[in-house]
């Protein structure tokens, strides 16, 4: 079966060093294999975020009020959430 | 190549207009809003060339040459609008776009369709132009804020997300632009680039969490066909901010050339150089231009 254009939407969150949500941090992606634009993510009260990723190494970096935090994660068919955390 | 308009459709379906090519600028206008030279206007670079080369990090090229504007109120800053985009299934992200026309917003063709951030179009788009930092809104956001859910982008961004194509546009209900005024956008050749820096102001993620508006200024490395390649430090969430230049030393005069959309990772390898991006005006995309302000009743007579 040929892989569909654009993947499912995979669900992200992002947390502080205590695991606990951090509202409204943005996200961006920083580096990756396959060029992606300058737009920012915005979580939600629960640090929640959505996005879909084209085949490819990302690196996410989360805003907060306690400072930054990178996850690098796969993209394309990978269905794992992605967990950022920051003030690590 | 001829480029096509694409709306967001308010029926599935809708019908698409080819788009003529038109003259090579389009009018602008200061805005009704009271207005002073700013302070901030000693940033706006002219001519001339920046200093070396640094080494590549991310969007920010060496070291982070990007002031935070605090006179947003005044021109041309006040053009420039931080955009809070929401997705269908409620995703929600942040960009920059900025007055073409009296009720026409230009921003990136991803920040109002993307696959990757919305699954598509984007559902609504609250545009807040000269945003200045946190704080009630009657302080930060000096001329208010406008919802919109009527967008537009070129075709071929919509079926390929080429970022050559890179353009979107967001029609307003009220004319905000009569206030704020709004860019003369401008098609230049690649020879008239020569000597050049560019300016670029956006809302970026990393300082201000997209509340506040930080400019940077500097040379042309590359152009392209249809892309501007640029050292001007920018960050995620500047995406859809206006690149300018001033002609002749006019500090009063700004011609927008492109639309920021892309970091150093968006530039293709085998142009061996590290720069940030824009689509840049070529005479189809100012063409769609035209036809986007026409579709929000045009540009006043002179």
């Amino acid at each position: 079966m040929a892989q569909p254009l654009t993947p499912a939407e995979r669900a992200g969150r992002v947390v502080d060093a205590a695991g606990r949500p951090v509202p409204y941090a943005t996200v961006v992606i920083v580096a990756g294999t396959t060029p992606m634009p300058e737009i920012a993510l915005r979580g939600d009260a629960e640090g929640r975020f959505g996005l879909r990723l084209p085949t490819g190494e990302f690196t996410l970096r989360a805003y907060g009020p306690a400072g930054t935090g990178d996850a690098r994660v796969e993209g394309g068919a990978a269905t794992d959430e992605i967990v950022i955390t920051i003030g690590e | 190549m001829e480029l096509k308009s694409v709306t967001r459709p308010k029926s599935p379906f809708e019908g698409l207009e080819s788009a003529p090519v038109r003259p090579a600028s389009t009018p602008g206008f200061a805005g009704s809003a009271p207005d002073e030279a700013s302070r901030s206007v000693r940033f706006l670079a002219v001519k001339g060339r920046s200093g070396p080369i640094h080494p590549p990090f991310e969007s920010v090229i060496g070291r982070d040459e990007r002031v935070r504007i605090v006179d947003t109120e005044l021109s041309p800053w006040r053009m420039i609008c931080s955009l809070e985009m929401r997705g269908p299934t409620g995703a929600s992200a942040i960009g920059t776009g900025w007055l073409v026309g009296p009720r026409t917003v230009l921003t990136a063709g991803h920040c109002v369709f993307s696959n990757f951030f919305f699954g598509g179009w984007a559902a609504s788009i609250d545009v807040i132009p000269g945003r200045n930092g946190f704080g009630p809104p009657a302080e930060s956001e000096p001329f208010g804020r406008v919802t919109s859910t009527n967008f537009s982008s070129v075709d071929r961004w919509q079926s390929d997300e080429d970022p050559d194509f890179d353009i979107g546009c967001i029609h307003l209900e009220e004319p905000l632009g009569e206030t704020v005024g709004w860019f003369p956008v401008g098609v230049r050749t690649a020879g008239q680039f020569d000597g050049l820096l560019v300016n670029v102001s956006g809302y970026p993620s990393d300082r201000g969490d997209g509340t506040a508006q930080y400019h940077g200024h500097n040379r042309v490395l590359r152009v392209s066909d249809r892309r501007l390649f640029y050292e001007v430090d920018t960050f995620g969430g500047q995406s859809g901010g206006p690149v300018w230049i001033y002609e002749d030393g006019d500090t009063t005069r700004p011609v927008a050339v492109g639309v920021h959309a892309y970091g150093t990772g968006g530039t293709p390898a085998d142009l061996r150089i590290t720069a940030n991006s824009a689509p840049r005006f070529t005479p189809e995309v100012l063409a769609l231009v035209t036809d986007w302000v026409g579709e929000d009743g045009g540009w006043p007579s002179p």
